[in-house]
């Protein structure tokens, strides 16, 4: 049940992340007027990326440990 | 294929056939220092927390998800910071040898274009408030156009007083082609 939320909120996260993402690159790509607008999307994209994997694996890192934290509290009826 | 980061042609969406673009410009860069600061400020944040909670005798225990949330936190922060940097880039102010084009970028999928042709050009002022205004070399330009056309004022424009001459420059070449030109006369 609980690897359930944990896969549920990494999706919806994910999707959040990627439409987010897409849209300002983009809109840059897209609209801006001459490199500047260009070389930004890519600080950007590099950027976020980098951001992103780091919180996928302090997340999967953190998940694991805190079912076991609330397996461990929950009592035992 | 890395062409699309060393070119500039100042070519943009819209743009006429044969029309020359003589100079882009967009807000100066104190218009964008509020929301710098208080991002800056939020980046700090999560250091500041660490610094008061890290030697607590709970920390370690909590500590792996805490940095899960800092680095979350930054994510979501990076993506605001160059939202925002989005909508300052693309914000421009394009004048051509035809016309001047005024794009506004009000969100991601809300924008509005406005122009006005440099022959209907009547009077253009410049206004610049303040001392910092005047140190940093940036004010607000109005142009009146003729008959009951709307006036289109640009704010926080880095160096108006070059930007008005561009503009006046261009009006004078473009007048001197249609009083050549007799197609468009």
């Amino acid at each position: 049940m609980f690897t359930l939320f944990v896969v549920i909120i990494l999706f919806v996260a994910t999707i959040a992340y990627l439409w987010f993402t897409f849209a300002i690159v983009y809109h840059l790509i897209r609209f801006g007027i001459g490199s500047r607008p260009k070389m930004i999307a890519l600080v950007f994209l590099i950027g976020s990326f980098i951001l992103f994997v780091a919180a996928a694996i302090s997340f999967v890192a953190t998940a694991s440990k805190l079912g076991s934290f609330i397996s461990g509290s929950i009592p035992n009826f | 294929m890395f062409d699309i980061f060393t070119a500039s042609e100042h070519s943009f969406e819209k743009q006429l056939p044969g029309e020359t673009t003589i100079l882009l410009t967009r807000k100066h860069w104190i218009s964008f220092y509020f929301p710098i600061a208080v991002i800056v400020i939020l980046v700090l944040l999560p250091f500041i927390i660490y610094v008061l909670i890290g030697s607590l005798s709970w920390y370690g225990a909590i500590s792996p998800f805490y940095w899960f949330l800092a680095i979350t936190y930054f994510l979501v922060l990076w993506n605001l910071i160059f939202y925002n940097i989005m909508i300052f880039v693309l914000n421009t102010i394009v004048v051509t040898d035809r016309r001047i084009v005024e794009n506004r970028q009000l969100g991601f999928f809300r924008h509005a274009v406005s122009e006005m042709a440099l022959n209907r050009i009547q009077d253009i002022t410049i206004n610049v408030f303040g001392v910092v205004a005047e140190f940093l070399k940036f004010g607000d330009i109005e142009i009146q156009t003729a008959g009951e056309d709307k006036n289109f004022i640009f704010r926080q424009l880095p160096n108006p007083r070059a930007i008005k001459d561009a503009i006046v420059a261009a009006k004078a070449q473009n007048l001197r082609e249609m009083s050549v030109d007799p197609v468009s006369g």
